[in-house]
């Protein structure tokens, strides 16, 4: 197996407001490998974000406070690393892309300061080097245009932008990249043609890519293995294969349900149905107990663990855990889990 | 300026249907609607362009550069010195003494012309003064919040608890009076409007998403500070800063009048006012005149100051 590059395991990230406190991730595990594209899926408000944030150290703190686990990345520990040693990574070793690519530039400045200012901040060279850095860099990400670095991003198209937001955080050879939602904010060709991009960057450089979304026909295209999240837990992972084929997750299996289909003759899409959980008012049990088909009765009151269901599939569903552990805690539960496929 | 239409630009774009509303009414501040325009022209050009078609903002510029233009020119426009005394007193205007003579003699003319260069130094450097200062305390406030945002936020809210020009009194009565003074004491109660404004404008540019962008490249506090957030809160206090002005002019002459300011035989505008007021019946025109400069330039940096806001953000009705 090869070596891991991000590593977060039973991450926990509460943000202490005045109202109560709001368990934003409540026991997160991502490995993200060298080479790797790692897929997070999710709705809107499962914690997707805060997670790359907090990778990020980008939390903004107070009211957001780590309070659990640990993120490990090139094999440092860097969960409570300062502002000041988090500068020096982010940009250079972790880089972020952002869902908006029309309001990720500033306005005010050229493409190309905006560019040789992302290089210079983390690497000493002239101007001029890290002009023809920038330009060499744009042209690996599809932009061939002269002068591109004396326009400003109003003059740009959302793709455009997008890819120029790409090359910035490519231009330092980056080991880890991560993408929070690249395509959600363009039209379905760019898209494709982002999604192209992102991964023969990935190919080229090993660049190991964690890939936010909610789409899982992006997921699908792209990663090498998927991790879905729901209301601040990771529910199941597995290859990107084998989760599309076999999930175990009430809630995979709705996601993947409420995808349309072309052949479709159903008059009406599926929905998982029910709301997402109140961030302040968590169900006790499992957290997706209020929305479950399978629902039994002590997925109310008990936690379920995240668990191998085979090899390299984990499953949090008490559905594929051992059933005599009802009535205990889930760490009991941990060791006598039998492997239980659907 | 080109960082500043830039500004504007953006949010014309937008606001695309509100500009094309706007031009339909009047035929003002005309800008770019198709971007493959925008791309072909300078920046400068197009501000140039929006500028001159806006009546008002280009009346109040014409009036503005006139006053400078006077003031710089000011011994060359005058044979007499402002503080020269003569035997005429109070003499109508004539020929030889434009606005007439006052009551030691002295030119009127001349001494409204020197005024001039007394209020167009005061306005500017107790504006220049109260947005370096205010816009830095400002900046603190919004950028960092927590106790300095509390601390900087009440110090403006006692700033702005009395009325300016009884502050103003205030403070020139604690440093003495004269027109350096004056100028500082202008300066301290404009702060709170600078601050405020440019407080406002970095809580809202903070939260954008290229502030966040430029975080994760790895960028100091200080550089997205002055070189990220600064840059786009600067539409707003460039307006206020010309609105500001008129102001500094008004309290100047105010505290002149009230002999505060600056101080005799220095021919400033409030002073003479002052001066003037026992002989409003028998020569009204030591008063009309120093009077009409006073409106002329508050009405020229009045006009700059809405025009610019019109020109820099077309979503304001004209």
């Amino acid at each position: 197996m090869s070596q891991s590059v991000l590593e977060i395991s039973e991450l926990q990230l509460h943000f202490f407001t005045d109202k109560g406190v709001v368990k934003a991730i409540d026991g997160v595990d991502i490995t993200v490998n060298e080479g790797e594209i790692v897929g997070l899926v999710g709705e809107s408000g499962c914690g997707k974000s805060v997670t790359s944030l907090a990778v990020m150290g980008l939390v903004p703190n107070p009211p957001g406070k780590i309070v659990g686990g640990t993120i490990r990345f090139a094999g440092q520990d860097i969960t409570h690393w300062t502002n000041k040693q988090m500068r020096k990574i982010r940009g250079k070793d972790i880089s972020m892309i952002f869902q908006e690519p029309m309001t990720s530039l500033n306005p005010l400045f050229t493409i190309g300061d905006q560019m040789v200012e992302a290089i210079r901040i983390h690497k000493k060279c002239s101007k001029k080097e890290a002009q023809a850095m920038s330009l060499s860099m744009l042209e690996k990400v599809g932009i061939k245009r002269k002068g591109i670095l004396d326009l400003y991003p109003h003059q740009l198209s959302g793709g455009m932008r997008q890819r120029v937001m790409i090359a910035m955080a490519m231009v330092l050879n980056p080991r880890l990249l991560i993408a929070d939602e690249p395509t959600t904010a363009l039209d379905v060709t760019i898209q494709a043609q982002i999604l192209d991009l992102m991964r023969s960057l990935n190919k080229e450089y090993g660049t190991s890519i964690l890939l936010i979304t909610h789409d899982l026909g992006v997921v699908a295209e792209m990663c090498d293995r998927v991790i879905v999240m729901y209301a601040g837990q990771v529910v199941e992972e597995a290859d990107c294969c084998h989760l599309f084929k076999n999930p175990t997750h009430p809630y995979t299996q709705g996601l993947l349900k409420s995808i349309p289909k072309l052949d479709g003759n159903e008059k009406r899409l599926y929905s998982i149905p029910g709301q997402v959980p109140h961030p302040l008012r968590m169900p006790q049990g499992c957290r997706f107990a209020p929305r479950c088909e399978y629902v039994m009765d002590h997925c109310w009151s008990q936690k379920p663990e995240l668990l191998e269901t085979e090899k390299g599939h984990l499953s949090r569903c008490w559905l594929h855990q051992a059933k005599e552990g009802s009535g205990n805690n889930g760490e009991t539960n941990a060791t006598n889990a039998t492997v239980e496929s659907s | 300026m080109s960082p500043l239409l830039l500004c504007g630009r953006n949010v014309e774009g937008l606001s695309t249907f509100e500009v094309a509303e706007n031009d339909m009414q009047t035929d003002t501040a005309k800008v770019e609607i198709q971007p493959n325009h925008v791309e072909d022209e300078k920046p400068w050009k197009e501000f140039m362009r929006a500028f001159i078609r806006h009546r008002s903002a280009l009346i109040g510029s014409i009036i503005i550069l006139l006053l400078i233009l006077i003031a710089i020119l000011a011994p060359v426009l005058t044979s007499y010195e402002y503080s020269a005394r003569s035997d005429d007193l109070n003499q109508a205007p004539s020929a030889e003494h434009w606005f007439g003579t006052d009551e030691m003699g002295r030119d009127v003319f001349t001494r409204v012309i020197y005024g001039a260069r007394i209020s167009l130094w005061v306005g500017f450097f107790a504006v220049t003064g109260s947005i370096v200062f205010g816009s830095f305390l400002g900046l603190i406030a919004g950028f960092y919040g927590g106790w300095r945002d509390t601390i900087i936020s009440r110090f403006f809210d006692i700033l702005l608890a009395f009325p300016g020009i009884l502050l103003a009194i205030a403070i020139v009565t604690i440093l003495g009076p004269g027109l350096n003074n004056a100028l500082i004491a202008i300066a301290i109660i404009n702060i709170p409007t600078f601050g405020r404004l440019m407080r406002s404008s970095v809580l809202r540019v903070k939260e954008e998403d290229f502030i966040l962008a430029a975080r994760a490249i790895g960028m100091k506090n200080s550089r997205i500070l002055f070189h990220h957030i600064l840059p786009n809160c600067w539409t707003p206090i460039m307006v206020q800063g010309t609105l500001s002005f008129a102001t500094a002019v008004i309290e100047a002459a105010a505290l002149g009048f009230l002999g505060l300011g600056a101080q005799p035989p220095e021919p400033e505008w409030g002073t003479m006012l002052s001066d003037s007021r026992p002989f409003i019946q028998t020569a009204p025109w030591t008063m009309i005149f120093p009077g009409l400069a006073i409106m002329l330039t508050v009405l020229g940096f009045n006009l700059l100051g809405d025009g610019l806001r019109d020109i820099f953000d077309p979503r304001m009705k004209q």
